[in-house]
């Protein structure tokens, strides 16, 4: 699965931001100095972890088997930021 | 000595069987003078020996960590590299936090322990051979490296002790003498020497086990104190700045805990003691950096702001235990980054490019914290149960919440007399300056 264009992410405190094709969705955040609380930009530590509530918003897949989050979770929605890709337009919401 | 078929006598040498278990035992030496050295933490007063041991625990960890990898790599079952030690070893191991007082148990692991160990590995390398055994032998050079090194270390903590009070350096010669002879008893530390009587009969003999205490022990020279944060947010940048560095010294709590759980967690796998020891070095490192702030402010430590181990109060006196403090101390980490990018901003904004530094450091260890402590809480509450996990880690909050509302609620804070103490010393400073 590859990411074709840029899409808009915004979050739940009413912040938006672009984020291009192959970038995760945290660097894109951080390059637009939105506020998404994160710490090890790998995986592991679960700060940037968040809802999607919609849109399309996927773990890339050559970490996906390293990323501390259970798979209850990303059943239900939940991404690490840090270590995931827009395919759409998506919501947000940041937290645990 | 070997022998090769055209009758060629060489050096002696360890085969591959005899390789894995001097190693096996020195990785259980290191893995229990790890544990030792990281639950006495909360219970040891001296205070350079406070800052110092757990960089001394973490590098136990390393050496245990590395020897036991090198012990699996010589053909060991990985089902039985954790257990079936030799029980003489496991006993005299079992000694080592019945040192009473600082002294005693320093003296036991600085002069008695380490020096045995020390001549263990130079043992071990005299025999090993360089060849076959090569990657044996770099992990032993560098152990050793790590020890010559710290000898200095060690002999400060004693020293201070002597410096403070002659008397209880001497009243630790007996432990001294009977680890000495429980040593003789087992053989030494690789078990190749002659065998000795035990001391059975020793005054020192026959101690209870030791219990981790439910209070961190702080200098007696130290003011008494209850809680370690300013009870009011902070009114200008310099308040800030000595607020920040006071809630960073005071993490010292957060180096006893973790190093509580390794003596309180026993059963845990491998990995959590890895894991942990690096944990309780890093708060120990953040303490150190808000003293240095503070230091170079002009601040005396434990007179002009408190010290205390306030979350652990708050657990252990709403009846929890280990489990709630890891639980606390991942609650804690858990909302640190987002706060971590903010201050490191803000410091930066106003010039303290020391602490935006010692911040920016701080959050890069927290992020190992996070994984350390999700990965854990979560091997102990069951992978299938996230939802019985962040229960446990919201209560632990609320235990917090509750008792430190409470202190200030009731008038229990004491914090009347360092107040008076900061705010005059930041008032002692001219306007604009660092405090």
């Amino acid at each position: 699965m590859t990411v074709q264009t840029m899409v808009t992410v915004r979050t739940s405190s009413g912040q938006s931001f672009e984020v291009d094709a192959d970038e995760t969705v945290l660097d894109a955040a951080i390059r637009q100095d939105v506020d998404i609380p994160y710490s090890c930009r790998s995986g592991t530590c679960r700060t940037c972890i968040s809802k999607v509530t919609s849109g399309k918003i996927e773990h890339e897949a050559e970490w996906a088997d390293d990323l501390m989050i259970t798979e209850a979770e990303t059943a239900q929605g939940f991404r690490l930021l840090c270590s995931s890709l827009a395919y759409e337009d998506s919501d947000v919401e940041p937290g645990w | 000595m070997t022998m090769d078929t055209f009758g060629n006598h060489a050096q002696s040498r360890h085969d591959v069987d005899l390789s894995a278990s001097l190693l096996k035992r020195l990785y259980l030496i290191e893995r229990e003078q790890m544990r030792a050295l990281a639950a006495k933490h909360i219970s040891i007063e001296s205070w350079p020996a406070k800052n110092g041991l757990p960089r001394h625990w973490w590098l136990a960890s390393l050496h245990a960590d590395a020897l036991r990898e090198r012990v699996l790599e010589l053909r060991y079952p990985r089902r039985d590299v954790d257990k079936d030690h030799d029980r003489g070893l496991t006993a005299l191991l079992a000694e080592l936090t019945k040192g009473e007082a600082d002294a005693e148990f320093l003296l036991g692991i600085y002069r008695v322990l380490r020096p045995a160990l020390i001549a263990g590995y130079r043992t071990y390398l005299a025999e090993a051979d360089p060849i076959a055994d090569a990657p044996g032998i770099y992990q032993i050079e560098h152990i050793l490296f790590d020890y010559e090194r710290a000898e200095a270390e060690g002999e400060a903590f004693l020293a201070s002790l002597a410096s403070a009070n002659p008397a209880s350096v001497e009243a630790g010669t007996p432990w001294v003498v009977y680890l000495s002879r429980y040593l003789k008893s087992i053989g030494g530390i690789l078990g190749l020497e002659p065998v000795e009587e035990p001391p059975l009969d020793h005054p020192c003999a026959n101690r209870p086990d030791y219990v981790v205490p439910h209070k961190s022990v702080r200098p007696r020279e130290f003011a008494p104190a209850r809680v370690e944060s300013p009870g009011r947010a902070p009114q200008n940048h310099r308040e800030q700045q000595v607020w920040y560095a006071i809630d960073h010294a005071n993490e010292v709590w957060a180096a006893e805990a973790p190093g509580g759980f390794m003596w309180q967690m026993p059963k845990m796998p491998w990995g959590f003691f890895t894991d942990v020891a690096r944990w309780s070095y890093d708060e120990m490192r953040h303490a150190r950096m808000g003293a240095r702030r503070l230091d170079a402010w002009g601040f005396e430590m434990g007179i002009d702001y408190p010290m205390v181990g306030d979350p652990v109060d708050a657990i252990y006196e709403q009846g929890g235990g280990p489990l709630e403090l890891l639980a606390l101390l991942y609650y804690f980490e858990k909302d640190a980054p987002a706060h971590r990018m903010v201050t490191k901003k803000e410091f930066t904004a106003m010039d303290d490019t020391d602490t935006a530094i010692d911040t920016d450091y701080d959050w890069a260890d927290e992020a190992i914290h996070l994984k350390y402590g999700y990965t854990w809480l979560q091997h102990i509450v069951g992978a299938d149960k996230p939802d019985e996990l962040k229960a446990l880690v919201e209560r632990a909050g609320a235990m917090w919440d509750t008792w430190i509302a409470e202190r200030w609620d009731r008038g229990e804070d004491g914090y009347g007399p360092f107040m008076e103490r900061i705010e005059a010393r930041i008032g002692t400073t001219t306007a604009g300056a660092a405090p």
